[in-house]
């Protein structure tokens, strides 16, 4: 796929509308036998329309884990431009939604409009999805809107990762970016459970630069269902144990951990919701791999493997 | 003069909301070495009045607004539940609209007031706040600045008690800081509790990791 460098072409002025639509399903999930927790989903429907493009290879995992790519022609967002996708994950499915690059927001000279992408991302019983991506970069002056609502099912198990960094740093653009509005909601059973709304601008009172304090990554991880005891464990392990009697907090790296707890008609599910604050990315990177490595075995690889 | 009078008991220190046993991130903020200068305080305190007027005030209009229509105030606090995952932000709140709510109705004994401590479920702060005030009858301007103003006295009032600030120094900087607060309602007098949101993530991340912390004088 040829990048371009959208920012410096001026021409690229229409908006494009990107629709996609991927839907994995077991043939007879029913007839499964009960021990046998997940199978390899066969993708049943796939659409897309320019620029974006779903790709799902068939050797990707090791497991019986579908590795889902969802890629735009040019490498990124331009202003106006609009990606919306539907992720249909069926019943004993297991996803990963992963990305093979950043996701860049341009700026367009004289071009105000935003760059918006919306997921939809629907989880019947039993199934597991991760969405686990490369963060989104945006440039000066971007616009970018993104919504992810996740309609999940009380037996089937999520795990959604979403950060970004502060901007292209070789450049010194830290927190340059005009707007940046991120909107996670996550519906067990048709009921909002978890809501996380973060909008991003300079105020007239202070700059998001400033008020970022030399931070370059900002991350949010959700964590939620009936089969993620142990990466909850694990995240509760790494980020919520109390501090020793001198030991001194890290200022470079600072990661939260909340539990969750959903009560719904039939069952308690537990999660968590995480977020990082990283002082480089390679360092935000190391948050992230924290996170991913305890779901390898699930997913059938690493789907950062030689990044960063 | 009524009104007035109801506002200033309302938000003297003295009325037991239990506001000063939190710092709203600061306590953490500080063990993260994150404010070192009195520069750095001045950032925080403007980040926590720029993220309750993104977040809160949306809370605390709508319930102004529906202060006896238990229904809409029932989905206001469930939607402020669930939008505050942050769970030493989500406890705070909690803990302060209950005994805001509870003295509310125990003081001023009218049955709007009983409904808000029987009737709601989690009763957060800004939630209840509103309602009390709606309740009270006192004009919905002077409700956000009290509500604003609030914050600015209790983050400015934990910085003496962490001692980084002198008491005097503190009232200089609560008067610099104070005059930012009708800007910040001004430009989300109409958002939407819908639409609440936070603007400055990192003091938030920070009051996120509050219970790490070996030793601590807040309780968020």
């Amino acid at each position: 796929m040829g990048k371009r460098a959208m920012e410096s072409n001026g021409e690229e002025k229409q908006p494009r509308l990107g629709k996609g639509r991927v839907t994995l399903e077991v043939s007879n999930p029913r007839e499964m036998k009960r021990e046998t927790k997940y199978k390899r989903g066969e993708v049943v429907s796939l659409q897309h329309s320019y620029p974006l493009r779903l790709m799902v290879p068939e050797n990707a995992s090791a497991s019986s884990c579908r590795w889902i790519y969802p890629l735009t022609f040019g490498g990124g967002l331009v202003g106006g431009d609009m990606i919306d996708i539907d992720y249909n994950i069926g019943e004993k499915c297991v996803a990963l939604v992963t990305s093979q690059e950043s996701t860049k927001v341009y700026h367009c000279k004289g071009h105000s409009a935003v760059s918006q992408q919306n997921f939809n991302y629907n989880l019947s019983d039993d199934a597991f999805l991760a969405v686990l991506g490369d963060p989104v970069v945006c440039f000066a002056d971007a616009r970018f809107k993104q919504t992810q609502k996740v309609h999940m099912s009380s037996r089937s198990s999520l795990v959604l990762l979403d950060w970004m960094t502060a901007g292209r740093m070789a450049l010194k653009e830290l927190w340059k970016v005009d707007s940046y509005h991120s909107l996670i909601e996550v519906y067990v059973d048709d009921e909002l459970v978890f809501r996380d709304n973060q909008q991003l601008s300079d105020t007239p009172c202070h700059t998001l630069q400033h008020a970022m304090r030399g931070f370059q990554v900002l991350g949010t991880c959700v964590v939620l269902g009936k089969d993620v005891e142990h990466l909850i464990q694990h995240l509760k392990h790494l980020y919520s144990r109390p501090l020793t009697i001198g030991q001194q907090l890290r200022t470079d790296i600072t990661c939260s951990f909340s539990p969750l707890e959903v009560e719904t008609k039939e069952t308690t599910l537990q999660g968590c919701y995480v977020r990082f604050l990283a002082a480089s990315t390679r360092l935000g990177f190391s948050v992230v791999k924290e996170i991913t490595s305890a779901l390898s075995d699930m997913l059938g690889g690493d789907p950062f493997a030689n990044k960063y | 003069m009524e009104q007035t009078l109801l506002l200033l008991q309302l938000s003297d220190s003295a009325f037991p909301t239990g506001g000063f046993s939190h710092s709203l991130g600061l306590e953490s903020s500080v063990q993260h070495r994150q404010i070192l200068h009195t520069e750095d305080l001045k950032s925080f305190i403007t980040c926590a009045l720029e993220n309750a007027g993104s977040f809160n005030l949306p809370f605390v209009r709508e319930a102004y607004t529906f202060c006896s229509d238990l229904k809409t105030l029932q989905q206001l606090d469930r939607l402020c539940n669930v939008s505050t995952a942050n769970h030493i932000a989500n406890r705070a709140s909690s803990r302060q609209g209950r005994s805001m709510a509870d003295t509310a109705s125990k003081v001023f004994q009218a049955d709007d007031l009983h409904q808000l401590s029987s009737g709601l479920k989690h009763r957060h702060y800004p939630v209840v706040f509103g309602a009390v005030c709606g309740c009270l009858g006192l004009p919905l301007e002077l409700t956000r600045a009290s509500f604003m103003s609030g914050v600015a006295r209790t983050t400015v009032a934990s910085a003496v008690r962490l001692d980084k600030l002198g008491p005097v120094e503190a009232q200089k900087t609560l008067a610099v800081l104070q005059k930012l607060i009708p800007d910040i309602i001004a430009r989300n007098q109409s958002r939407s509790a819908e639409d609440a949101c936070i603007t400055f993530p990192v003091m938030d991340v920070l009051q996120n990791c509050h219970d790490k912390l070996f030793c601590k004088l807040f309780y968020s």
